[in-house]
């Protein structure tokens, strides 16, 4: 009876030393890492498209890392709050937090230093796409610009909050466009999709994500995409690129920790996402989501590059804009 | 058309289905009655598990939640002066006075049976005219948002009693705080100082909670607490009579109206709903100087308008995939797991669905009745122990309460400064109610007359003549004028 | 009261009066057209400065009126201490919340503020202060996952062991 019991447990443990050997061989597993609860913070509301996605990644990630993971909501202050917080807390790689464009707006603004963090890993980047009403007048993006051209000031685009990515890149669209247009932010997304179907407001900047519903039922109507190649769900909609404006930005979403936490745990953490990213469960999540069409995967170097890169270029548009001139 | 009913009916009446409803909807009261915790939290938590049932099911139990967490929130407001969920805020103007004077068993019963009726008049309506009133929805713009902020705010001045001008300044008081933090049109930091603390702007609920339940505590520390309560008076949740509710009857209809329509619009959810419902109520009432002194008006006025603006939310999200609050945006969550996309395309694919969630939703709230009783049971023998043990809990459920809104301690000061405040204001006769309606409705007044100039070019008339946004200013003016013609013999009578 | 009721109108008026200088500030660019971010504050600042105002103008002329009628109820000095000591234990474990975390502290204030209202049953006050608060870190924490203050240093690693 004995023996028949030790036999399993023998194989159970070879099976497992096995297993911590193949982990070592990707990113060594930190000597006492993680033992106990993870908290992942998020700046934004429970629900929203940040909220979803790292919740959605926490499902698999809870079982790879064997410790729980509690998702905070800690919003407010365009994330300046949630970014106090987790500096608060110790580099301990026991806080994780979901870096946004909005702390290096933030940075912009001076609100707070996107530098005190250290990158993780880039998950996934959506796509940007300007859209009109079904009853709307412009049949193409060509309609908008010439209507923009001949009324200046008079084009109404929306998004979502100021001083937002939404806002860069459509600002950057108009100055590549040459043409002068009106942005009107509302404080959520929803709203901004209410505005244009009720024809208040011309065009709306949106993730095709969380209308998809909409331009099925074709009561909206994609008109350009910021995106390297043709979208297969929108073989019709040329890109910016295609027609000359050369911009592929979209929102994107990754973690990252407090500066100062152990190489190894950043090395660590980012290579379980990587496995949490490839899980079926997320998967199924970024596909209804339409967050598959373009790779989003970045690790903790390529994320960190990135952030500076996006950061002179939101930079500029902000200089231009004149959010930054002081009376 | 019959078919598809049949078949959302076998969806539902089933052991299985009825029970995870039943339980929704427990849940959500229980949620939404502890302070800190609310039906937003609750259906995060959720969707996780709903991944291993069937669409409906999983449906079902979030949109039951979702009923339940919003009548729960009135429960902690009429017993302990603390609004559970951010809904139940209004109720906490009569709730709390009226079990003061020893009727928290009828103000339960009003709350319970009002939400009742509202959740049922909306999900009705939802049911019969989803598609029509989502269209009518998406013609408001910014003015209209305008209009019915300013219509709601301009009955800060009949809420004041004597005290026109003190009304006045507690509202303005009000709508000032709520301009605290990043300025939603230019992302400028607005009396923040600098620092970070107040870049978050100031939510509502620790500053309800500290003017309400923290404003009581200091004041009972001050006066001898030696003698018997009050509210060791019996307590069961003795329901009002048929009489006493039907006596209400225009009073809960318009209300229902109301907050069903709020519900639909994006932006604006049922807190805003029960605001403007207790200010209707109080417009059309014909002792409105009573309201805020604990009458059962002031409590069916905002619960009826805070429950049917759950049906309400739910009439963008199915026909367009537009929440029209929090929690349907954290229930769009609920369909994404399935792979579900609601929207138009939805309705139009799987009406048997749609029409499942509508019976889910009207079972939920039949339920809500029962559960809502049995928890409010539970929770009014709390109001039996002494008030020198039980003052420090409800103050550790005020601090929860207002903490757990945004996981922030800012919050805890937030909180501590209204109740000062909230101390003063008491003393020396300020009203305290049109403080809080002037910061609950303060930035959607605000954004929506600065958005709304924007879009216009800064032209006020195109702002302003718009005929819908024209007929509801044109009430709110005729409404005041006639107020105010009608206070004049009565201050004649006082002199 | 009098006094009270013209302080509360000085300590408004300035107030604004403050404000309206600090919302000065507000107008750093002008992305955002004619209605800038201290639009709306400065408008409400000017009413309630005038309002502040016709409060006090008020509080004078009907001065006869209130003295006449019979002061509200008079509280007793013990009173004063006690709501002195409240607001002081409030203050108090607010600031001490980030440093001790909430589930050190909370007991200690229960305790306190208990005693201070006059309760004097011991079993009634730990039993409730330490019952109540294991209740709300097992419901929050572990039900709800509500990151209740941890409080730092070696304080953060103690409220580690049980949140």
């Amino acid at each position: 009876m004995k023996r028949n019991l030790i036999t399993p447990f023998f194989v159970l443990t070879l099976v497992t030393l096995c297993f911590m050997s193949f982990a070592w061989s990707q990113a060594p597993k930190p000597k006492d890492y993680p033992t106990r609860a993870i908290e992942v913070v998020v700046q934004y509301g429970a629900g929203g498209g940040s909220d979803i996605f790292v919740r959605s990644l926490m499902m698999p990630a809870r079982s790879q890392l064997k410790v729980p993971i509690n998702v905070t909501n800690l919003t407010g202050g365009a994330g300046v709050k949630a970014s106090t917080y987790v500096l608060s807390q110790p580099a301990d790689g026991y806080t994780i937090y979901n870096f946004s464009p909005e702390q290096l707006i933030n940075t912009i603004f001076g609100r707070e230093n996107y530098k005190e963090f250290a990158p993780l890993c880039m998950v996934q980047q959506d796509q940007s796409i300007f859209y009109v009403r079904a009853e709307s007048p412009f049949k193409t993006i060509q309609d908008v610009i010439k209507y923009a051209k001949e009324n200046p000031g008079k084009l109404q685009f929306t998004g979502t909050t100021a001083a937002s990515p939404d806002e860069v890149i459509i600002m950057l669209f108009a100055k590549k466009a040459g043409i002068k247009v009106k942005y009107i932010p509302f404080d959520a997304a929803p709203e901004t999709h209410a505005a244009v179907l009720g024809g208040h407001i011309d065009i709306l900047h949106e993730e095709p994500g969380v209308i998809m519903s909409l331009i099925e039922a074709k009561k909206l109507r994609p008109l350009i995409a910021f995106t390297e190649k043709r979208l297969d769900k929108f073989p019709d909609v040329p890109t910016g690129r295609e027609l000359g404006y050369d911009i592929t930005m979209g929102r994107w979403r990754g973690l990252c920790v407090k500066k100062g936490t152990p190489q190894e745990v950043i090395n660590y953490l980012a290579d379980v996402f990587k496995k949490c990213s490839q899980d079926p469960s997320y998967k199924a999540i970024e596909k209804a989501n339409l967050l598959d069409l373009r790779p989003g995967w970045k690790g903790p170097e390529e994320y960190g590059k990135f952030w500076e890169e996006e950061y002179v270029r939101y930079k500029e548009i902000f200089d231009e804009l004149g959010y930054l001139k002081k009376k | 058309m019959l078919d598809i009913w049949l078949g959302a009916i076998q969806n539902i009446f089933n052991l299985t289905t009825l029970l995870i409803i039943w339980g929704g909807v427990l849940l959500g009261v229980i949620l939404g009655s502890v302070p800190g915790l609310n039906s937003t939290m609750g259906t995060a938590l959720l969707i996780p598990f709903t991944f291993a049932m069937s669409p409906v099911n999983g449906l079902a139990l979030l949109s039951a939640v979702y009923c339940g967490g919003t009548y729960g929130g009135s429960i902690s407001a009429i017993l302990f002066n603390v609004p559970g969920a951010p809904e139940a805020s209004a109720t906490v103007f009569d709730g709390y006075e009226m079990a003061k004077k020893g009727k928290a068993a009828h103000a339960l019963g009003y709350a319970v049976i009002c939400s009742c009726i509202g959740g049922l008049f909306s999900v009705v309506i939802m049911t019969l005219i989803s598609p029509l009133l989502a269209g009518v929805a998406l013609t408001f713009s910014q003015p209209e948002y305008f209009a019915l902020a300013i219509t709601a705010l301009t009955l800060i001045a009949s809420l004041g009693g004597k005290g026109l001008k003190k009304a006045a300044i507690a509202g303005v008081f009000g709508l000032l705080m709520a301009t605290v933090g990043i300025d939603p049109m230019t992302s400028d930091p607005r009396f923040t100082f600098g620092g970070k603390a107040l870049i978050g702007g100031i939510n509502f609920i620790p500053a309800i909670i500290g003017a309400f339940a923290v404003g009581e505590i200091l004041a009972r520390s001050e006066s001898k607490t030696e003698k018997k309560e009050v509210f060791l008076s019996k307590i069961s949740t003795k329901l009002p009579r048929i009489k006493e509710i039907l006596k209400m009857k225009w009073l809960v209809l318009r209300s229902a109206i109301i907050g069903t329509w709020i519900g639909i619009l994006p932006g604006v959810g049922a807190t805003t709903a029960a605001f403007v419902g207790y200010a209707e109520a109080v417009r059309w009432s014909k002792h409105p100087e009573k309201f805020g002194t604990g009458i059962p008006e002031g409590i069916a006025g905002p619960e009826t308008a805070n429950n049917a603006a759950t049906g309400g939310a739910m009439v963008p999200l199915l026909t367009l995939g537009i929440p029209g609050s929090a929690t349907t945006a954290v229930i769009i969550g609920g369909f994404l797991v399935h792979g579900l996309q609601p929207g138009p395309m939805l309705f139009m694919n799987q009406p048997k669905l749609m029409y499942s969630i509508f019976i889910a939703m009207f079972l939920a709230n039949v339920l809500m009745l029962f559960a809502g009783l049995g928890v409010a049971k539970l929770f009014s023998n709390f109001r039996r122990i002494r008030y020198s043990i039980l003052g420090p809990c409800i103050f550790i459920f005020a601090s929860i309460g207002s903490y757990g809104i945004r996981n922030d301690v800012t919050d805890l000061w937030i909180m501590f400064f209204f109740g000062v405040v909230g101390y003063f204001m008491k003393k020396y006769n300020y009203p305290i109610a049109p403080m809080i309606i002037g910061l609950v409705l303060g930035n959607l007044t605000e954004i929506s007359l600065r958005r709304g100039m924007r879009m216009a070019d800064y032209n006020l008339s195109a702002f302003l003549f718009r005929p819908i946004a024209g007929v509801i200013l044109l009430i709110a003016i005729v409404s005041i004028l006639y107020s105010v013609i009608r206070k004049k013999p009565k201050v004649i009578e006082e002199d | 009261m009098l006094k009270g009721e013209i302080l509360i109108s000085v300590v408004v008026f300035f107030g604004s009066l403050y404000l309206y200088f600090e919302s000065m500030k507000f107008e750093g660019h002008e992305v955002y057209g004619k209605l800038g971010p201290a639009y709306w504050p400065k408008f409400l600042l000017i009413c309630l400065m005038i309002l502040s105002f016709l409060v006090a103008v008020d509080a004078i002329r009907g001065r006869k009126k209130r003295e006449a009628e019979k002061e509200g109820t008079q509280k007793s000095e013990s009173g004063k201490v006690r709501l002195f000591l409240a607001i002081g234990f409030i203050v108090l474990y607010f600031i001490l919340m980030q440093v001790l975390g909430f589930i050190l502290l909370t007991p200690f204030f229960l305790i306190a503020f208990m005693y201070l209202l006059g309760e004097r049953k011991k079993k009634w006050i730990f039993g409730v202060s330490i019952g109540l608060t294991i209740l709300i870190v097992w419901v929050f924490t572990k039900a709800m996952y509500v990151p209740l203050p941890r409080g730092q240093w070696i304080f953060l690693d103690f409220s580690h062991i049980f949140y």
